[in-house]
């Protein structure tokens, strides 16, 4: 058989057998040694078929193979199916966002730069209260020049709760 | 002089192998399937088991050989398997152990007086070895008869170096034991040495 005789410096013993009992026991431990390569006998590499057990090891690790080679693919088969549907859906979402965002009366995407008053006027103006003019005659302008209440569309003008907000607003300006 | 490096050749074999490259599998195979084989067979005794304990170390290796770590020799660790696997067979079954020769075995001399003093040693050696603690039993077996080293063994077996050498110390001195009593006695029989090795 093979084998590092001795290249480890001292982990396996010579052939000749001295171990680690030292050179004093060479003698026992080649003979014990040679008594039981006797006793558990080596098999012949001739008597083994090697070609027919490499094939066999290699049929019974065909499915496992198979299946590593499904999972590598898998990765790529997902993100093709995904990026299939999910580039057209994403791109869609991305235009109806940039369609229905100006006119969905957020303050900040709407009202002109007015300084930290506007959204508070422009609350004001949409529950009728008196803050529409301390806002100026800039806070509540539309691009097309229209009044302020496209912006205040998202507040019901009969809601108390968006009064009572308006009304703390509007003594907070006077402030 | 090598055209190609084996270390760097076995890593891609592995990676290969770890794609699902059959061809790789086969080659990875073929490189490494005698020393199993001989390492199993020490264990087991017996061919066909010792076969089908490769086929089962191949598998279990490529069942966890996303875990391996490329760069570091295949051939240890698909022999750790093996000592692992081998020694687990030997608990779960009781090894039948018959006094004919076993199957792939070398020739013995015609001589029958001589074979039979043998084939009495042999048997008070091996009830030894089997009454033995199976780690211990399985470093003399790799390190005396597969002339591995006892870091190569004590790698395989999960045990330190030191851990082998004292293993084999002690198995030495057992079986240095009975094959005293042996010469002693010019035979005897086994189940005597054997009770007094254990």
């Amino acid at each position: 058989m093979t084998g590092e005789h001795g290249a480890d410096g001292g982990g396996r013993d010579a052939p000749g057998g001295h171990g680690i009992h030292g050179s004093g026991e060479a003698g026992a431990d080649g003979t014990l040694r040679d008594a039981l390569r006797e006793a558990l006998p080596e098999p012949v590499a001739e008597a083994v078929e090697w070609d027919r057990l490499v094939l066999r090891i290699g049929n019974a690790a065909a499915p496992a193979l198979a299946a590593r080679r499904t999972a590598a693919a898998a990765w790529w088969r997902h993100a093709a199916r995904w990026s299939r549907v999910g580039i057209p859906l994403a791109a869609a979402a991305a235009l109806a966002l940039a369609a229905v965002l100006p006119r969905t009366g957020t303050p900040g995407a709407t009202l002109p730069a007015a300084g930290p008053t506007a959204p508070a006027s422009g609350v004001a103006a949409g529950a009728g209260g008196a803050g529409a003019a301390a806002a100026g005659p800039s806070a509540g302008s539309s691009p097309n020049g229209a009044s302020s209440e496209p912006t205040l569309a998202y507040l019901d003008a009969g809601d108390p709760g968006a009064a009572l907000l308006a009304a703390a607003l509007d003594g907070t300006e006077e402030d | 002089m090598r055209d190609r490096d084996p270390a760097a050749d076995e890593r891609a074999l592995v990676a290969r192998v770890q794609a699902g490259d059959g061809a790789a599998f086969d080659e990875l195979v073929r490189r490494h399937v005698r020393r199993a084989f001989s390492i199993a067979y020490r264990l087991l005794e017996n061919r066909a088991d010792a076969e089908d304990l490769v086929q089962d170390a191949f598998l279990a290796a490529l069942e966890g050989i996303d875990g391996f770590e490329l760069g570091r020799p295949f051939g240890p660790w698909l022999c750790r398997i093996v000592v692992n696997r081998g020694l687990n067979a030997r608990q779960a079954r009781s090894l039948r152990r018959t006094d004919a020769v076993p199957d792939g075995v070398a020739a013995r001399t015609p001589d029958p007086g001589r074979e039979a003093e043998r084939a009495e040693l042999a048997a008070a050696l091996a009830v030894a070895l089997d009454a033995m603690d199976e780690r211990r039993a399985a470093a003399v077996r790799l390190c005396e008869l597969e002339g591995l080293t006892s870091a190569e063994a004590g790698a395989m077996l999960g045990l330190a170096d030191g851990t082998v050498r004292w293993h084999l110390h002690e198995a030495r001195a057992e079986l240095g034991g009975v094959l005293a009593r042996f010469r002693r006695t010019g035979g005897g029989r086994p189940g005597e040495d054997a009770e007094e090795a254990s």
